[in-house]
C-alpha cells in the first residue's frame, strides 16, 4: 500500500515540472464567412400595353445594349407608348468566385385574362440576358464575381390571338438556380 | 462453409454500394438548387382610332391691301385682324373623334410646324400655325376615352397675304396630327 501511494505521489510532480517548463505559443484560428446562396428580388416581366388586331401577332422582350426593348413580330405592329415594359430582373447573391446555372421554362407559360380565364396567351422562347444586353447560354455556368452578387433579365416572346380580347393577363414561371 | 463464404461475400458487396451511395450524397450536397417564381403581365388594348369629323375650315375671306390673320379657336369662333374682310359662310374648326380604350389618357401631338395651303390652279400659298386644341383637353395635349370614345377641336391662325399674293380661289393642304396612348 505504502509503495503504490509514493509512485501516485510522483507522478503529480512530474506532471507540474512539464506545466512549469512549457513554452508559449501563438497559434492562428482561422474562419470564413461566406455569404448564403440564394435568390433575391425579382421584377416583373411586363410586356406593356398590346393591341388588339383582327390578325394575331407576337412580341418580344428583349435587350438592345443595356436598354429594355419592345419589337414586334410584323413591322405594321403599331406601338403603344407605355413606359412600364420591362424585362424581368433576378437578383442572386452566392459564395464569391463560385458559379451557379440557370434553369427556365422549356414548355409555353400561359398568361390568364385576370378578369375572365378563358382568354389566355403563350408565353415562350424565354430568353436570360446579362445587364449589358449579352445573351446568356444557360447550358453554361455563370460566375458570381467578388461582390458576391449577381443578376440577370429574363425576356420572352408573348403571342397574341386574332382579336385578343382586352383585358389585363398575367401568369407565373419559375427560374431553377442551382450553386456549385 | 461455402455458405458462410457466400455470406461474407455478400456482406462486402452491400458495404460497397453504401460507400458508393455516401460519395453520390456528398457529391450532391455541393449543388444547391433554389427556384423563384417570376411573373409576366401585359395588357390588351383596342386599337386607337381617330377619325376626322370636320375639316379645319377658315371660310370665305377678302384678303384687301394689307391682308392680315384669321383666327378659328377651337370653340368654333372666327375673327381676323389686318384687312382681312371675313365673308359669310361655312367655317369650322377641325374636330375628331377618337375611340379606343376606355378611360385610357391618349396624348395629342399638333403640328410643330407651318402647314402650308396651295391654291391648286395659281400655285399660290398661305402659311397655318399656332395649333390650339379644345373641347376641355389640357394644355399639355392630353384626353381621357371616357367610355372609350373622346371628341377634340382643333383650331389654328391662318396667315394671309396681299390680294396679289393669295388672288381668289380654294387653298387647301393636308397636316399630321398624332395621337397615341400614354
Amino acid at each position: 500500500m505504502k509503495v503504490f501511494k509514493f509512485f501516485a505521489i510522483t507522478l503529480a510532480f512530474t506532471a507540474v515540472t512539464a506545466i512549469a517548463t512549457a513554452q508559449t505559443k501563438e497559434i492562428t484560428s482561422k474562419a470564413e464567412v461566406i455569404a448564403v446562396s440564394q435568390i433575391g428580388d425579382v421584377t416583373d416581366m411586363d410586356f406593356g400595353k398590346l393591341y388588339s388586331l383582327a390578325t394575331g401577332y407576337s412580341v418580344t422582350l428583349e435587350m438592345d445594349g443595356a436598354i429594355d426593348k419592345r419589337t414586334s413580330s410584323t413591322l405594321d405592329v403599331p406601338t403603344v407608348s407605355d413606359a412600364t415594359i420591362q424585362l424581368a430582373t433576378v437578383n442572386i447573391q452566392g459564395e464569391a468566385s463560385s458559379t451557379y446555372t440557370i434553369g427556365v421554362p422549356v414548355a409555353a407559360v400561359t398568361l390568364t385574362d385576370i378578369a375572365n380565364s378563358a382568354n389566355t396567351m403563350s408565353l415562350t422562347d424565354i430568353e436570360i440576358y446579362d445587364m449589358t444586353g449579352n445573351v446568356i447560354n444557360i447550358a453554361n455556368p455563370r460566375a458570381i464575381g467578388l461582390t458576391s452578387k449577381d443578376k440577370f433579365k429574363v425576356g420572352g416572346t408573348l403571342t397574341l390571338g386574332d382579336a385578343q380580347p382586352v383585358g389585363v393577363y398575367e401568369g407565373t414561371f419559375d427560374i431553377t438556380i442551382t450553386f456549385e | 462453409m461455402s455458405d458462410n463464404l457466400r455470406v461474407m461475400r455478400s456482406g462486402k458487396i452491400g458495404l460497397t454500394v453504401i460507400v458508393l451511395a455516401v460519395i453520390n450524397l456528398t457529391t450532391g450536397g455541393l449543388y444547391a438548387q433554389s427556384s423563384v417564381e417570376a411573373t409576366a403581365i401585359a395588357e390588351v388594348v383596342d386599337v386607337l382610332k381617330a377619325s376626322e369629323v370636320h375639316s379645319l375650315n377658315f371660310g370665305k375671306f377678302t384678303p384687301e391691301e394689307q391682308g392680315g390673320e384669321i383666327i378659328i379657336t377651337p370653340d368654333g369662333v372666327r375673327r381676323s385682324n389686318g384687312t382681312v374682310s371675313l365673308s359669310g359662310g361655312i367655317f369650322n374648326p377641325a374636330s375628331f373623334q377618337l375611340f379606343g380604350q376606355p378611360d385610357a389618357p391618349v396624348s395629342i401631338l399638333l403640328p410643330q410646324s407651318t402647314v402650308v395651303l396651295t391654291n391648286s390652279i395659281t400655285g399660290k400659298q398661305m402659311e397655318v400655325y399656332d395649333w390650339t386644341i379644345g373641347g376641355g383637353i389640357s394644355l399639355m395635349g392630353t384626353v381621357v376615352l371616357t367610355k372609350g370614345s373622346a371628341i377634340m377641336n382643333i383650331g389654328a391662325t391662318l396667315k394671309v397675304g396681299t390680294i396679289s399674293d393669295n388672288p381668289v380661289g380654294q387653298y387647301s393642304g393636308s397636316y399630321i396630327i398624332i395621337f397615341s396612348y400614354n
